[in-house]
């Protein structure tokens, strides 16, 4: 049980982050108005960071991960959350013993 | 309704969250513990920040020395849409005292909002029922966090078992969970395609921000096109 001081501060930064976001919409924005363009806007942001973060790591590393990536995705058109992370695991586990 | 039985009720009306939260606290925990954070750390995440999509995100960023900039970006990026669904519960939330805001507005996730605004459709959100499904959340979120924190801590190498993949594999389950029309898909590509582009031409962690504004760009221009906007239903359950 280690609790690293640099690493509590960024756990802190983490945190505030998040409150930050949560508080500010209830608190200051309900009683504004967005406009479509704001509205689109906001509410791409975390499709548009989740795939920046993911889709290096899903399409640049190899067929393996990006055959087994598709094949996620292709789930979880139908499945629930947990569905498609079980077949993400279990593909690029066969698909690397199969492909390399 | 007393004040118990609607605790009770909130805490009731989100099991159905709660169950499909405990493997992915589990996977949470063993991930977290496999990156090099330690069990009380991961708890201590789990416990103040409480946010899935995010969570995985920080550790997935967490090496040596963890990029600080882009965490706090990414924090605040990725929790962006809280500010919208906070922005629309507030309007509900007419029987919270401002203390009573705040601290909710701790608890405020994709699945407690979609239930409360739910509730809020068919009768008055009292602070009971919103903090029941807050609560309850948390609690088997943390739990189950932390048992995933102490088994991972046990597992050996991530790769043997595909989890140094279940990053990917996360973050496709939530994106699945984002979809709403054509526009969702053309986002995606553009901040795939970006972020795949820059990763390869340079350096460092920018492709994350320069994928995130290509998508964010396309959203909006699109959004200026289209004459009939509707969006916004996407995370309601029916």
């Amino acid at each position: 049980m280690t609790l690293d001081p640099y690493n509590m501060v960024l756990i802190g930064l983490v945190t505030l982050a998040t409150f930050a976001m949560r508080a500010i919409g209830a608190v200051v924005m309900a009683r504004l108005t967005l406009g479509p363009v704001a509205t689109a806007a906001f509410e791409a942001m975390p499709v548009a960071v989740l795939t920046a973060v993911a889709a290096p790591a899903v399409f640049l590393q190899g067929w393996p991960e990006a055959l087994a990536g598709c094949l996620a995705a292709l789930v979880g058109l139908r499945a629930p959350m947990f569905a498609v992370i079980v077949t993400g695991l279990l593909s690029v586990v066969a698909f690397r013993m199969f492909l390399s | 309704m007393s004040r118990r039985a609607d605790f009770a009720a909130g805490a009731f009306a989100i099991a159905p969250v709660l169950a499909a939260a405990i493997p992915i606290a589990l996977l949470f925990g063993t991930l977290s513990v496999a990156k090099g954070l330690s069990v009380a750390e991961t708890s201590l995440m789990s416990m103040t920040v409480f946010a899935g999509a995010l969570q995985f995100v920080a550790i997935d960023q967490w090496s040596n020395p963890v990029p600080i900039g882009l965490l706090a970006f990414t924090a605040l990026v990725v929790n962006i849409r809280h500010v919208l669904m906070g922005a629309s519960l507030g309007r509900s939330m007419g029987d919270f005292s401002s203390p009573q805001k705040y601290a909710g507005m701790f608890f405020l996730t994709d699945e407690s909002w979609a239930f409360a605004e739910q509730r809020a459709r068919k009768a008055s959100l009292t602070p009971a029922f919103y903090f029941g499904s807050g609560v309850a959340l948390w609690s088997v979120w943390n739990i189950a966090s932390l048992a995933g924190a102490v088994l991972g801590a046990g597992l050996g190498d991530p790769a043997a078992y595909g989890f140094d993949f279940a990053f990917s594999a996360v973050f496709i389950a939530i994106l699945t969970g984002f979809w709403s029309n054509w526009r969702t898909g053309a986002v995606l590509l553009a901040s795939g395609a970006v972020s795949a582009l820059v990763k390869l031409s340079v350096d460092g962690a920018w492709y994350i921000m320069a994928g995130a504004l290509a998508g964010i760009i396309v959203a909006a221009i699109l959004h200026a096109e289209d004459e009939n906007p509707r969006e916004t239903d996407r995370i309601m359950p029916s």
